[in-house]
C-alpha cells in the first residue's frame, strides 16, 4: 500500500501542498483532482523525489520511503504531465535508456521494447528522433517508459494528454486491466468525465488542501450532485463560467 | 617526402593488419559491442547516457546529414594536417642542416609552445560550447525524473562523462601533433625523443583550462539567483567564445617568437601556457631554475583547478537541484526594452504584417539561447579578421606604434566595419535559416496566403536595422577619430554602400520568413563555405579596404567608388526585386538529393 501522510510543501513558507493525507490500497485507482494551482503537480513531484517535502511521510508498504527513494522509485512508472524527454534520442534509445537504468537485462529489455512500440503503434517511428515525434506520439512512448518495469504503483499526470480516440479507449482498458492486476494507481487530471469512470475514489484539492477524499459515488450522495463535475465544482467554488463567458465576448469587440 | 612515406606506411600497415588478423580483430569488435549492448549497473548507464548526450546537437535534425558535415570537417583538417607535417618535416630538415643547434632548439620550445596554447585554446573552447552542459540541469532532472536513481549517481555520473569526454577531447587535439612532432624532430641536434614531454604539457595545459572553466561555472551556479543565472552565463559564454575564437588564429603566430625563446622576463610565470612549457622542458632534461619553477606552478595550477571543480560540483550537489526544480521560470524582458522595441518597430516597419515578423525575430534571436552564441561566434570571427589582418600590417610594415599615422591602423580602421557587416549578415542570413520551435510555424502559413511580400519585407527591415545601420553608427567614431571628419564620414558611406549591396546579395532567393523553416546541414560540403567565406572576407574585406584607402585622397577616385558601390546596391537590390515572384513562401527545407541528375535530355 502507497500511502501518504500529512504532506506539506510549502515555498517561502506559503504552503503549496498543505497537510494532505491518502492511501493507495493493491488494485485501486485513486484520483487526484483539483482546480491549476491546487498542488497536484507539486504532489507528484514530491512522490517522484523530484522535491523534498516540508514536512509529512510517504510510506510504501509499511516503510518511509524518504530515506532509501531509489528502492521505492523501483516499483514505480511515471507519466509525467509535460513530456520532458531528450529530443535527440529516438524512441528506441529513449527506451533502452529507461529499461538500463532501470536494470533490466538486454535479453527481456529487447522482446519488452518492441512489444511496447508495436502496441502503441509506434513500431515505424522507433528509430525516428523524439524532437520529430507528435504530443501523443511523445505521450505513448512515456506510457510505454512507465510500463517497462512492470511497477507495483503507476504515477499518471494527464496521461491521455495528445492521444488519439482509439489510444484513449485502449489506455483507459489498460489503466483498468492493470489495476485488476493489484498495481496502485494514482491518476492525477482535469478530465473529470474520465476520472468518473475509471476510478474507485478521488481526492480533491483546493489551495493545497484536501478538501473531499471518498468514493465518487458517495460523494455523490453526500453532496446531492449527479455528477462527478458538480461534485468538483461545488468543492472547489468556481466562478460563474456564465460571468466569464460575457467578460470574453466583450473583450473581443473592444 | 620522408613524412608523406611515413604516414602511406601507416595506412599500409593498418590496412595489412586488418586483412591479416581481420578474425581475430572481428570477434574482440563483436565481444566489445556486445558487451556495449548489455544492461549495466545504473552508474554505468548513466554515465554511458551522459557523455553521449556531448556529441549530441540540437541543430541537426538529420544523422546522416551530420554525418556528411562532420566528415567533411574531418576532411579538410586531415588535409591541412598533412601539409602541415609536411611543412615541419622540411622546417626541422633545415634546420638539422644548420650548423648551429641552437636554431633548432630553439624552433623545438616555440613550436612546443605553440602546441601548448593550441590545445588549451582548442580545449577551452570545447568546454565554453557544452557550457549549458557542464552540471546536471533541469532536463536531466526532469527527464529522469521517476528512475531508481540516487541524486548522488546523477552527479557523480555527470562529472565522470565531463571528464571522459574532456579526456578525449584533450588526447585528440594534442596526441597526434606530438606525434608528428616526435617524427619530424629528429636529427643530429636534436638529444632526446620529445614526445613524452611535449604531451604531458599539452594534456595537464588542457586539463587546466577544462577544470578552471568547471570551477567558473560551478562558482556562478550557485552565487548568483537562479533567475539571474541563465542571463550571466550566456553573457559569459559569449565574451569567452569570442575571446577564443580570436585567440585561435592568433596562436598560429607563436611559432615567429623562436628567436625570444631562451629569454626569461619575469612575466613568464603569469603566462599559464609557459607552465606547462616549463613541464615539458624539465621532462626534456632542463633543469633551470626557471623551468624548475615554471613546472612547479603548472602542477600546483592543475591539481588546484582539479580540486576547486570537484568543489564546486560538491557544492552544487541538491542545493543546485532544488534551486533549478523549485524556482520560477525565466526572467521577463523590462518595460524599458519592450517599449523601446516596440516603438523602433512601429517607426521603421510601417506594415503591420511586416512588423509581425520585424517583432518576432527581435524576440526570437534575444531569447534563444543557441541563436545568439552563433551570432556571438560570427562576431567574434569578425574581430579575429580584424585583429589578424591588423598584426599582420604591423609585423610586415615594422611599425609598432598605434597612431592614427601608421597606415595599418588606418586600413585596420576602414576594414574594420566591412568585416563587421561581412559576418555580421552572413551570420544572421545563417542564423535566420535555424528553425525555432518548428512546428509553431501554423501561425505563419495560415497567414501566408497573399501576404508573401510582406512578410519577407520584415526580414529584410530586420537585416537593415540590426545589420547594416548599427555596424555604421558604431564604427563611425572611430574612422572620423582615425581618418578625420570629413575622410572618415567618407569612408563610412562607402562602407555602409558596400554592406548594403550585400544584403542584396544575401537576401537574393531567400523565400522564408526566418526561424520557420526546417534545415538540412551540410547542403554546401565544408570545404565550399570554407572556401566562399575566405573569398568573401579576401575581396569584401581586404581588398575594398584597400581601394578604400586608396581612393580617400583622391576626390575622382572617391566619387568613382561612391559611384560604382551605388550603382552595384541599386542593380543588385533591382535585380533582387525583379527575381521575387513569390507563389508560395518555403516552410520544409529538402535535403539535396544524394545523386545528383545531369539533366542531359535528347531533344
Amino acid at each position: 500500500m502507497l500511502e501518504v501522510r500529512n504532506l506539506t510543501k510549502s515555498y517561502n513558507r506559503i504552503p503549496a501542498v498543505d497537510g494532505v493525507s491518502f492511501a493507495i490500497r493493491p488494485g485501486e485507482i485513486l484520483g487526484y483532482l483539483g482546480p491549476n494551482g491546487a498542488g497536484k503537480s507539486t504532489t507528484v513531484k514530491v512522490l517522484m523525489g523530484l522535491i523534498d517535502p516540508t514536512t509529512g511521510e510517504i510510506m510504501f508498504n509499511g516503510r518511509d520511503v524518504r530515506g532509501d527513494w531509489p528502492s521505492f522509485l523501483k516499483h514505480v512508472g511515471y507519466v509525467p504531465e509535460e513530456p520532458h524527454l531528450y529530443p535527440q534520442l529516438s524512441g528506441r534509445e529513449y527506451l533502452q535508456l529507461v529499461g538500463r537504468l532501470r536494470g533490466i537485462p538486454k535479453a527481456t529489455l529487447e522482446p519488452r521494447m518492441d512489444e511496447m512500440f508495436r502496441l502503441f503503434g509506434l513500431w515505424e517511428d522507433r528509430h525516428s528522433r523524439l524532437s520529430s515525434y507528435s504530443k501523443g506520439m511523445r505521450q505513448k512512448a512515456l506510457l510505454s517508459s512507465a510500463l517497462l518495469g512492470n511497477p507495483d504503483v503507476l504515477v499518471l499526470d494527464e496521461p491521455f494528454s495528445g492521444l488519439d480516440v482509439n489510444a484513449a479507449i485502449m489506455l483507459r482498458t489498460l489503466i483498468r486491466a492493470l489495476a485488476d492486476e493489484g498495481k496502485m494507481i494514482l491518476y492525477s487530471s482535469h478530465v473529470l468525465e474520465v476520472v468518473e469512470k475509471i476510478c474507485s475514489s478521488v481526492v480533491i484539492l483546493r489551495k493545497g488542501k484536501a478538501v473531499a477524499q471518498d468514493r465518487i459515488e458517495r460523494l455523490r450522495d453526500l453532496l446531492s450532485q449527479s455528477s462527478l463535475e458538480g461534485v468538483f465544482t461545488q468543492l472547489t467554488e468556481q466562478e460563474d463560467p456564465a460571468d466569464k463567458v460575457r467578460g470574453i465576448l466583450a473583450a473581443m469587440k473592444n | 617526402m620522408q613524412a608523406l612515406g611515413f604516414i602511406l606506411a601507416l595506412i599500409v600497415f593498418l590496412i595489412g593488419s586488418r586483412n591479416m588478423t581481420g578474425g581475430f580483430v572481428e570477434s574482440i569488435y563483436q565481444k566489445i559491442r556486445e558487451w556495449l549492448e548489455e544492461t549495466h549497473s545504473s552508474s554505468f548507464e548513466l554515465r554511458r547516457h551522459f557523455l553521449r548526450r556531448f556529441f549530441d546537437s540540437e541543430l541537426i535534425s538529420d544523422p546522416d546529414q551530420a554525418k556528411v558535415v562532420a566528415g567533411g570537417i574531418l576532411a579538410i583538417i586531415l588535409s591541412i594536417s598533412v601539409m602541415e607535417a609536411q611543412a615541419y618535416f622540411h622546417k626541422y630538415l633545415y634546420l638539422d642542416g644548420l650548423p648551429d643547434p641552437r636554431q633548432f632548439q630553439l624552433s623545438v620550445l616555440s613550436d612546443f609552445l605553440f602546441l601548448i596554447t593550441f590545445t588549451m585554446v582548442v580545449v577551452a573552447l570545447l568546454t565554453v560550447l557544452q557550457w549549458p552542459s557542464l552540471f546536471p540541469g533541469l532536463r536531466d532532472y526532469l527527464a529522469l525524473a521517476g528512475l531508481p536513481l540516487k541524486m548522488r549517481d546523477i552527479f557523480v555520473a555527470k562529472f565522470v562523462a565531463l571528464l571522459t569526454f574532456a579526456t578525449i577531447a584533450i588526447i585528440a587535439v594534442s596526441e597526434p601533433p606530438s606525434m608528428v612532432f616526435s617524427f619530424v624532430m629528429r636529427g643530429r641536434w636534436a638529444t632526446h625523443l620529445p614526445i613524452p614531454g611535449i604531451l604531458v604539457g599539452a594534456v595537464l595545459g588542457g586539463f587546466f583550462v577544462f577544470f578552471s572553466l568547471v570551477t567558473v561555472q560551478g562558482i556562478l551556479l550557485n552565487i548568483l539567483p537562479v533567475r539571474q543565472f541563465d542571463r550571466v552565463s550566456l553573457a559569459f559564454q559569449g565574451l569567452l567564445l569570442a575571446l577564443l575564437l580570436c585567440a585561435l588564429p592568433l596562436t598560429l603566430s607563436i611559432s615567429d617568437l623562436m628567436p625570444y625563446m631562451d629569454q626569461r622576463p619575469a612575466w613568464l610565470i603569469y603566462a599559464p601556457p609557459m607552465w606547462f612549457l616549463g613541464v615539458a622542458e624539465l621532462m626534456m632534461d632542463n633543469s633551470e631554475p626557471v623551468v624548475r619553477e615554471l613546472s612547479r606552478i603548472a602542477i600546483g595550477s592543475v591539481a588546484t583547478s582539479a580540486l576547486t571543480a570537484i568543489l564546486s560540483y560538491l557544492w552544487s550537489y541538491r542545493r543546485h537541484r532544488v534551486r533549478v526544480i523549485e524556482s520560477p521560470g525565466g526572467l521577463e524582458s523590462s518595460a524599458v526594452s519592450r517599449e523601446w522595441t516596440e516603438n523602433l518597430g512601429d517607426r521603421v516597419v510601417p506594415d503591420l504584417r511586416s512588423r509581425a515578423v520585424f517583432g518576432f525575430i527581435a524576440k526570437s534571436l534575444a531569447r534563444s539561447r543557441q541563436h545568439r552564441l552563433i551570432l556571438t561566434a560570427f562576431g567574434a570571427i569578425a574581430l579575429a579578421v580584424i585583429c589578424e589582418g591588423f598584426f599582420s600590417l604591423i609585423v610586415e610594415s615594422r611599425a609598432w606604434r598605434f597612431g592614427h599615422d601608421n597606415p595599418a591602423f588606418r586600413e585596420a580602421v576602414i576594414a574594420a566595419p566591412l568585416a563587421l557587416s561581412l559576418f555580421l549578415l552572413a551570420g544572421l542570413r545563417y542564423l535566420f535559416r535555424l528553425p525555432v520551435e518548428l512546428r509553431a510555424n501554423w501561425i505563419f502559413r495560415m497567414h501566408e496566403p497573399g501576404n508573401g511580400n510582406a512578410l519577407l519585407s520584415g526580414a529584410e527591415s530586420f537585416l537593415l536595422c540590426w545589420g547594416v545601420m548599427p555596424v555604421a553608427i558604431l564604427t563611425l567614431p572611430a574612422e572620423i577619430a582615425v581618418l578625420g571628419v570629413g575622410s572618415g564620414l567618407l569612408s563610412e558611406l562607402m562602407c555602409l554602400l558596400a554592406s548594403l549591396a550585400l544584403m542584396e546579395l544575401l537576401l537574393f532567393q531567400i523565400e522564408r520568413i526566418p526561424f520557420t523553416s526546417s534545415y538540412f546541414p551540410g547542403k554546401d560540403p565544408p570545404v565550399v563555405t570554407l572556401l566562399k567565406y575566405f573569398l568573401a572576407s579576401s575581396f569584401y574585406v581586404g581588398i575594398l579596404s584597400a581601394l578604400i584607402r586608396v581612393s580617400l585622397p583622391r576626390p575622382a577616385g572617391t566619387i568613382l567608388l561612391l559611384v560604382s558601390l551605388a550603382s552595384a546596391w541599386l542593380g543588385a537590390r533591382a535585380a533582387r526585386l525583379r527575381s521575387r515572384q513569390i507563389v508560395r513562401l518555403e516552410f520544409e527545407e529538402r535535403a539535396d538529393a544524394a545523386v545528383q541528375l545531369l539533366r542531359i535530355e535528347r531533344d
